[in-house]
């Protein structure tokens, strides 16, 4: 893992009602660098993740729309984020209240500083 | 394929291809009698992958021993279009083999998360005990191997 990536996804984490930030490869839906509180399954995050990202990139390339750059998930109880970049994308498990502006912000910082 | 085996493994590898989106699946004995098999077209072809697949977790394991002091665990390949997900699991005392084969439908990860759920599931299934014919085979295979790594 990149001295950037370990940077980034611990300015991630550090936001408020963030519970999991990590970075993985949509082609093989394994992480790559994770950090999350005790209980999440980053595995898990990981797989689905990248699974939902590649499905969107099919709708989207299906309608005319283009790549899909990033994407949010609201349920009752909390919010998914996936920012891709070519194979790689940043995903984020936050709570219902956390702060999106900013960790869209971050997560595009993420994926920057790795080109 | 006993009764008990099919309903202990035919379920879980019909859950575990449903949830993982994956083309096939296989589950084997390590001495390459099938237990399970969703997607084969053909009765050949799933006899023609256990055989390779028993022969591939032999010259695996084996390796494993070597390099390792241990058996290798879950191997991956991955082709232009398909990959193979090959998993030993400890079942009843035995090592039970998965073999998965997918495209971009599913993923790695993916796989690797419900093959865990397809072990807690085939622990969960009740069996009738394993026949003395297939340990014996086994052992067998296993005596061969030693003698060709010249360990016997």
């Amino acid at each position: 893992m990149t001295t950037h990536a370990k940077t980034a996804l611990g300015e991630l984490a550090r936001v408020r009602g963030v519970r999991a930030a990590l970075m993985a490869s949509e082609s093989d839906g394994l992480a790559a660098a994770s950090v999350a509180a005790v209980g999440v399954a980053e595995d898990a995050l990981a797989a689905f993740a990248m699974a939902l990202l590649r499905r969107a990139r099919m709708a989207n390339a299906a309608a005319g729309y283009g790549d899909t750059q990033f994407l949010a998930l609201d349920a009752s109880r909390g919010r998914l984020y996936v920012a891709a970049r070519g194979d790689l994308g940043v995903v984020v498990l936050g709570e219902p209240d956390a702060n999106t502006g900013l960790i869209r912000v971050l997560m595009q910082r993420a994926l920057g500083g790795l080109e | 394929m006993t009764e008990h085996d099919a309903n202990a493994f035919a379920e879980p590898l019909l859950a575990f291809v449903r949830d993982t989106r994956v083309q096939m699946g296989l589950v084997l004995e390590t001495s390459g009698r099938v237990l399970a098999q969703h997607g084969f077209t053909r009765s050949l072809d799933v006899m023609s992958a256990c055989a390779l697949v028993s022969a591939i977790h032999a010259s695996a394991a084996e390796l494993g021993r070597h390099l390792d002091g241990e058996a290798f665990g879950p191997l991956h390949h991955a082709g232009k279009d398909r990959q193979v997900f090959l998993a030993p699991l400890r079942c009843d005392g035995r090592t039970v083999l998965l073999l998965a084969v997918f495209d971009g439908a599913s993923s790695l990860g993916i796989v690797r998360l419900f093959w865990q759920e397809f072990a807690r599931r085939v622990a969960d299934a009740p069996r009738a005990p394993t026949s003395g014919a297939a340990p014996d085979f086994e052992r067998e295979l296993q005596h061969n191997l030693a003698v060709l790594f010249g360990r016997a």
